[in-house]
């Protein structure tokens, strides 16, 4: 090993243990602060640093999700229920390394990149937000004519009512709501020249017809998108849905996503009714148990066509036939679902907050060679 | 060890066989031709500098004493490697990834296009050794359902197979099942079939292009390339079955004929792979003369192919096999791996035309 890679390496490790100390103190400084269930009885402050210190030393990573999987409870809670983050990544990619025949292929791209999922779906006939164009910040094609042209046509196309979206954007990252009305461009409802927009689009991007959401899902969150994770995966070659939350958009924003402060709430897979529980990320807020901006109680809601989502995510799932398990987000339109998003990268976190069988119903899926390696492991 | 060994010897009867008797592998008996001990040391030569035998030697005339640059000519594993680099180094907007399974795997090929807009023909469903999916009912079926067809003319295809292997025309009729043109049963399908397959219906090709060889769809094989400037034309050539083959791959024993691209036509001589044949004037089935025979919808084609390219923008360049039918260009399918060696034989540009249009210039290559 060269001396320059010995030196990094002990630079990672150092800087490992700092920031896993750090965490450790914060811990031990202000517990309570940090906890979703403050009514019921939690452990003491020392329990709480050895657990966090036993789960850094088994996994090698810190636990940032210890309070939201409610560790901190004094009531019967076996972590090793939990998969850690790093171990199901290495799982995941193990289990994805797909072969056909004798050949091989990544098919990631096919969920990461929104013009081309969007395609797919078009020509297997799964609904899913229309692509309009492709973009980048000179030029837009567009696919009705298959012209490509200055990126000022826009202003030509009157009543447009779309997303921009950064082709492999994550999250709400790079997503851009746009409108043209008489010529004029309006970014975010506020009026923008096209030298503006070009200032501010991603470098590559899709443009993809606005949706709107069935009346019932309005009532939760009407400002957002209000979408359907719900993770499938193959097991014994048959697709099975595993587990789904319900995102919900607050405060007016646009955006569901947990990692930008929505809240998400476990569906029950038989019935489509939402949990009495709402949670939102780490440092985003606690447990709620109706939305803080419609009054909704969460308790029981019911999810419309939620029996139609689970049938259609589980077909499409056949499709992409190169990944193992694949975290849709679907939209309930006026009309019925609608695929928005295939996600490779499905937040283990989030599911796990709501689901502590998650780790088993993983790994039960798991082709023989893999589980067999995991239990000599273990 | 033994493996080795075993290796070490057949390379070593390779060369032996590729060295051997010159004057009976040439592609130009009619041409002065170099010493054997000329194309001894040339030959090793190139084992030296690429670790391995060049199988083209003949082929590219190198054995010319006149008219061939050998430093014009790129040598495989260098086209790999570089191929390799510059699709990694496409991305799209600032994101990696990884998009040559869009080319490598015909379902996702054909469905991307369809949704596209593009030519391709139909694929109505997949099969294995079990199953079969009809995409328009979405229904898992047992494969002996495929009897239950009254007709079917279609071609499977093993998703991710390459060249002609894994690819098998079928034919229901009246309740028989016909497999590579003879009476077959669906045990013998399901004994033939290897993995995961699609299910595509057969095009009927132009009759100018029937005249040339009626028994394969002859289709030619248009390279494009992202370059600096935008998606560019890097070479053409049209690929034709020969001897009663239904399939018009080099590989499989088929000819090869470069195309001029400024009159649509071809040229005077068509190749076939070494160990197939040699040089030829005129289709060695049905005597049709080469030199001037026009392909029908070339342009349209070639205006298709860059602009389905601009929506592969993560991969660098693709070698487009286009059928040519009465309706038009049909895409047939896309290779990330074009086959340089197969498009150097008529064209000995390529290295320059693949060079100029990379992301960035690896000048040692060039050497």
């Amino acid at each position: 090993m060269e001396t320059r890679e010995k030196k990094t390496i002990v630079i990672e490790l150092i800087d490992r243990f700092q920031t896993a100390a750090k965490f450790l103190c914060g811990h031990l400084g202000n517990p309570q602060s940090c906890t979703y269930y403050p009514q019921e009885e939690r452990k003491s402050r020392l329990a709480i640093y050895l657990d966090n210190l036993r789960w850094i030393l088994k996994y090698h990573e810190i636990n940032h999700f210890y309070y939201l999987y409610g560790f901190d409870r004094k009531i019967d809670i076996n972590q090793n229920d939990y998969i850690a983050t790093g171990e199901f990544f290495e799982l995941r990619e193990k289990v994805n390394k797909a072969w056909i025949g004798n050949r091989k292929a990544a098919y990631f791209c096919l969920l990461q990149d929104k013009f081309l999922f969007g395609q797919y779906l078009k020509a297997l006939g799964f609904p899913t937000p229309v692509n309009l164009a492709i973009c980048d910040r000179e030029t837009i094609t567009w696919l009705d004519s298959q012209e490509t042209e200055p990126l000022e046509s826009l202003l030509e196309r009157d009543k447009l009512d779309v997303f921009i979206k950064e082709l492999l954007g994550e999250s709400s990252r790079g997503i851009y709501p746009l409108k043209t009305e008489d010529g004029k461009l309006f970014v975010d409802d506020k009026e923008v020249t096209v030298e503006e927009l070009k200032k501010i689009i991603p470098e590559m991007s899709v443009v993809q017809q606005r949706l709107y959401q069935h009346p019932q899902m309005c009532k939760l969150h009407p400002n957002s998108l209000n979408t359907i994770r719900i993770v499938t995966l193959f097991s014994d070659n048959e697709v099975v849905p595993m587990s789904a939350v319900m995102r919900v958009g607050v405060k007016g924003r646009q955006f569901d996503n947990w990692a930008a402060g929505g809240i998400s709430l476990a569906i029950d897979l038989t019935t489509g009714r939402l949990s009495r529980k709402g949670i939102c990320k780490p440092g985003l807020g606690g447990i709620v148990e109706q939305h803080p901006d419609t009054g909704i109680i969460f308790e029981g809601f019911e999810i419309p066509n939620f029996a139609q989502v689970v049938q259609m995510v589980c077909a499409l799932h056949g499709f992409f036939y190169g990944i193992h398990s694949v975290g849709w987000d679907v939209a309930i339109a006026k009309e019925g679902p609608v695929v928005v998003e295939g996600n490779n990268l499905w937040e283990v976190s989030i599911m796990q907050a709501h689901d502590s069988n998650i780790k088993n119903k993983f790994i039960a899926s798991l082709p023989d060679e893999i589980r067999l390696k995991i239990r000599r492991t273990v | 060890m033994s493996m080795l060994l075993k290796r070490l010897s057949d390379r070593i009867s390779s060369l032996r066989d590729h060295l051997r008797s010159p004057e009976s592998q040439t592609y130009y008996p009619q041409e002065k031709r170099k010493s054997n001990f000329v194309i001894w040391i040339e030959n090793l030569w190139w084992i030296l500098k690429y670790h391995r035998i060049n199988h083209y030697y003949y082929v590219y005339g190198f054995d010319r004493k006149t008219g061939v640059n050998k430093s014009d000519y790129l040598e495989e594993s260098v086209f790999c490697r570089l191929r390799d680099e510059s699709n990694r180094i496409m991305w799209a907007g600032g994101h990696k990834t990884s998009y040559p399974c869009l080319l490598r795997d015909k379902f996702l090929f054909g469905q991307y296009l369809k949704a596209l807009g593009f030519p391709t023909p139909a694929i109505l469903g997949f099969c294995d050794k079990n199953s079969v999916i009809w995409l328009d009912t979405r229904q898992v079926e047992p494969l002996e359902n495929l009897m239950k067809q009254n007709s079917l003319d279609v071609f499977v295809k093993e998703l991710l197979g390459e060249g002609a292997d894994g690819v098998y025309p079928l034919k229901i009729e009246q309740g028989k099942l016909y497999l590579n043109n003879k009476q077959a049963t669906i045990k013998e399908f399901k004994e033939t079939i290897k993995d995961k397959c699609i299910i595509q219906k057969r095009i009927s090709q132009h009759p100018q292009m029937n005249k040339l060889y009626p028994h394969s769809v002859n289709t030619v094989r248009l390279v494009t390339a992202r370059s600096r400037e935008g998606i560019v034309m890097l070479s053409a050539l049209l690929r034709l079955g020969a001897n009663g083959n239904q399939c018009d791959n080099w590989a499989a024993g088929g000819i090869t004929v470069g195309i001029d691209l400024e009159t649509s036509r071809l040229s005077e001589k068509g190749m076939f792979k070494p160990g197939f044949g040699r040089r030829v004037f005129r289709h060695p089935d049905t005597g049709v003369e080469f030199k001037n025979f026009e392909i029908p919808y070339l342009s349209k084609a070639i205006n298709m192919a860059k602009e389905l390219h601009s929506f592969f923008y993560g991969i660098h360049s693709v070698g487009w096999d286009v059928a040519i039918t009465n309706d038009g260009p049909v895409f047939i399918e896309g290779n990330e791996n074009w086959d340089t060696q197969m498009m150097q034989v008529l064209d000995s540009n390529i290295k320059k035309k693949f060079l100029a249009a990379l992301p960035v210039q690896k000048s040692r290559v060039l050497n």
